[in-house]
């Protein structure tokens, strides 16, 4: 196994874990939004099936930036898979 | 891990282009809303019974988020909006309804940017129809001068989030949940895969439906 081709497949999945540390920020954001709805459902139960929804709405679009990690950490298996076969 | 990351099979070749997975699994999906539309709009009568009564629902479901979102102006906006939120929802949750046999055509982040594109366009192009082609380019100016680069950038980063957030959704479930069926091939995958493919391809397309929505209503005033 090539010294080199070695390097960049360590890093490539090094970097892959790492980039998952983003997934920290939507798990405090949705975590956050989670409890304002909670409260907001307290505060006047009627109105559950829409809070709970518009929740869900913000939730799934302030995952986005997850996402964006999680893809990165795809694309980083990939390359080390590519490198070293 | 090696199959589960694999790219889409590719079966035969049109000339140049490759014929894979994801664009057979949107030709049956066309296929299906094609031969939908046309069974189901048999008939219509003035007094709607049964099946009609299902099909009108439905329009009057998208309808109504239409003018909720965009306003009553815009109502003609229903059938390019409720036609992509079919596509999408039968796109993302094609590996439930097809047990399995086809692979979901948006885990292919070329059919997602491609969706992108499409919201793109449409945004700009009813852009400049509601401005004219000066207010249009008048619009990236807004508020000072300074902001054009920020703007330029913001236009291209709706379609690129789009595509990617369906994506890394749906490819992600994919993943996931062929990662789980190595893992326990006995009873906890049945509600992890439900939850991946039926709750989150719904959300996912509800998202991509209503940020497209808003993005135009957005660029048209």
């Amino acid at each position: 196994m090539e010294w080199n081709a070695f390097a960049v497949a360590a890093f490539g999945l090094l970097g892959a874990g790492i980039g998952m540390i983003a997934g920290f920020g939507p798990g405090v954001g949705q975590g956050y939004a989670a409890g304002k709805g909670a409260e907001a459902v307290g505060r006047q139960p009627e109105a559950q099936p829409k809070i709970m929804l518009t929740m869900i709405l913000g939730q799934a679009i302030a995952e986005t930036t997850g996402i964006y990690s999680l893809i990165i950490a795809f694309m980083l298996i990939g390359l080390a898979r590519a490198v070293i076969g | 891990m090696d199959e589960i990351l694999r790219a889409p099979t590719v079966y035969f070749n049109l000339g140049p282009i490759e014929i894979n997975e994801t664009i057979i699994g949107l030709w049956v999906i066309s296929a299906i809303l094609i031969v939908a539309g046309i069974v189901f709009s048999r008939g219509f009568k003035w007094l709607p019974e049964g099946r009609q009564n299902a099909v009108e629902m439905l329009v009057e479901g998208i309808d109504s988020m239409v003018v909720f979102i965009m306003g009553e102006s815009r109502r003609y906006f229903t059938p390019f909006i409720g036609t992509l939120m079919l596509l999408i929802l039968l796109a993302n949750t094609a590996g439930l309804w097809s047990f399995g046999l086809l692979r979901p055509p948006t885990a292919d982040a070329n059919m997602t940017l491609g969706l992108g594109i499409l919201v793109f366009i449409t945004i700009n192009a009813y852009a400049i129809k509601a401005n004219g082609l000066k207010g249009y380019i008048k619009g990236f100016f807004q508020p000072f001068v300074l902001f054009l680069p920020m703007n330029l950038f913001g236009e291209l980063a709706k379609p690129i989030s789009l595509g990617f957030r369906l994506f890394g959704n749906i490819f992600g479930g994919l993943v996931m949940g062929g990662l789980i069926y190595q893992a326990v091939p006995f009873l906890i995958p049945i509600p992890l895969h439900i939850y991946f493919d039926l709750f989150s391809g719904v959300l996912q397309t509800a998202v991509f439906s209503i940020l497209t929505m808003v993005f135009i209503s957005m660029a048209m005033d």
